[in-house]
């Protein structure tokens, strides 16, 4: 299969570079999630004097966890990139099924980097403070970008601030109406809630990466952030919404004092708002930190019904059913129980 | 049956991760396996664990609405919350547990959100009662990582 893989990426590359054949070489699947289908490969164009580029394919799988438009994650990587932050350089993108079956983009592969393990009790060991203060930084940088001068405005999202978390709970809310096999009643409640209990207007329209955490971004071996990754729920909205994600609980091993596993979590916020000039209103951000463990608990039913209809069965799928969904439903239970 | 389900499950499991795994020179493939090894770990405990969790998630609710019911004045509300009060779980198959339970999970949310609209001391109280049945919902559900 791989074999055929390469075959037909060497002849889509050789047409896209337009310099003679091209080789693939080394082409392996690796782990990027459910949502999308990763390779590496190596590609030598032709001609004497041209190096080989190592290279990363993300292409769609025949379902996806969460439906996402395809374009979005590679033009939110082009306009990222262009801006002077970690992010793979992009190389191409093809939304005809043609070439390889399905729509896929190709990237640079930043080399010799790791993730940081999502359920670690301790994913960044010795460089966690260092990592903390660019992760932070870096998501305060993608807040204070201006979605008009990166060309996005066209994303899907609330163009208008006060319209911010409400069209998130709608996106949300619509996914656990298709996707809920059973009945959730604390995500119901979460749901009901977030409505009546709408926070102040966003200070401004912002790109949101929408899945900025632990396991979404590359760092070396000298500690330094290399890579931002998994753009692909990218979209207009209130900046607070990538800070609560990237604070929630569940990415810091159920320790909040210190999100992600990394800087104490006045720290990470105070260094969030040196970046992005914005402030991170403690009502308003508690608002978003709800509704960041709504949207994981949609995700996750989201994930649990592609597996129960046999539409993706990486098992992925199965272990977001069980031990997210029960993480988030028991963060919720507690945070909406306290205020009934 | 001899051996139990989870020792069966528990054998495979460690079979998978500690031989099959690493002779695979695919790292995806390594991976899969690993994210299959949890998988059928927390089936494992659910074997154990399944029907007791919804006998009793399913006996604190009917409690809730026996206790809520007099207090409710929507009578048709009030009737369901009485009849559902009154049932048993006939069976313990899982699938039938789960009729159940979404069943009763499906009035609970209809209760809660009518408690919502209501602002007098009596609901408020039920409100509360009612988080008190979810959060220990949540907490029974809640299953532990490999090794924690």
């Amino acid at each position: 299969m791989s074999d055929v893989l390469a075959q037909r990426l060497a002849t889509y590359l050789a047409g896209k570079w337009a310099r003679g054949p091209v080789e693939v070489r080394n082409l392996v699947r690796i782990s990027g999630g459910a949502s999308r289908e990763t390779y590496r490969f190596r590609a030598r164009p032709g001609g004497p004097f041209c190096d080989e580029r190592a290279l990363i394919l993300r292409r769609d799988p025949p379902a996806s966890l969460i439906e996402t438009e395809r374009a979005t994650e590679y033009r939110a990587i082009e306009a990222f990139h262009r801006l002077g932050l970690p992010v793979p350089e992009p190389v191409a993108l093809e939304l005809s099924p043609e070439p390889l079956e399905r729509p896929f983009f190709i990237m640079e592969e930043v080399e010799n980097c790791t993730a940081g393990a999502i359920l670690s009790p301790d994913p960044y060991g010795e460089f966690r403070e260092k990592i903390g203060r660019q992760f932070f930084e870096n998501l305060g940088r993608i807040a204070r970008a201006d979605p008009a001068a990166l060309k996005l405005l066209d994303f899907d999202g609330a163009t208008e601030p006060r319209a911010c978390a409400s069209h998130e709970v709608a996106r949300w809310e619509k996914v656990v109406e298709t996707d809920e096999v059973e009945p959730q009643p604390i995500v119901r409640a979460a749901i009901r809630w977030l409505k009546s209990h709408l926070p102040p207007p966003a200070q401004k329209i912002s790109i949101v990466h929408g899945d900025y955490r632990t396991g979404n971004f590359l760092f070396d071996a000298e500690g330094d952030m290399r890579a931002i990754l998994d753009w692909e729920m990218a979209h207009l909205g209130d900046p607070l919404e990538d800070l609560a994600w990237a604070i929630d609980p569940l990415w810091a091993n159920a320790d909040a004092s210190r999100p992600g596993g990394m800087i104490p979590r006045v720290e990470a916020i105070a260094i969030w708002e040196e970046a992005s000039g914005l402030k991170a209103d403690p009502a308003a951000l508690g608002w978003w930190e709800i509704f960041a463990s709504f949207k994981g608990a949609a995700i996750w039913i989201s994930a649990a019904r592609e597996y129960a209809d046999g539409r993706n069965i990486d098992p992925i799928n199965a272990f977001s059913g069980w031990y997210p969904l029960a993480f988030h439903n028991q963060i919720l239970a507690g945070r909406l129980g306290e205020m009934a | 049956m001899n051996p139990d389900i989870d020792k069966i499950i528990g054998y495979s499991v460690q079979k998978l991760a500690a031989e099959i795994a690493p002779s695979l020179s695919d790292s995806f493939q390594q991976s899969q396996i690993g994210l299959m090894s949890i998988v059928l770990g927390f089936a494992a405990r659910e074997y154990e664990r399944g029907a007791e969790l919804r006998v009793g998630e399913n006996a604190e609710m009917r409690r809730l609405f026996d206790s809520c019911a007099p207090k409710i004045e929507d009578g048709s509300l009030r009737e369901e919350l009485q009849e559902a009060a009154a049932t048993k779980d006939e069976s313990l198959r899982i699938t039938a547990l789960n009729q159940t339970n979404w069943a009763l999970r499906r009035l609970l949310i209809t209760l809660q959100a009518h408690l919502e609209d209501r602002s007098d001391d009596a609901a408020r109280v039920m409100r509360r009662q009612v988080w008190d049945v979810l959060r220990k919902m949540a907490e029974s559900r809640m299953i532990s990582l490999p090794g924690r």
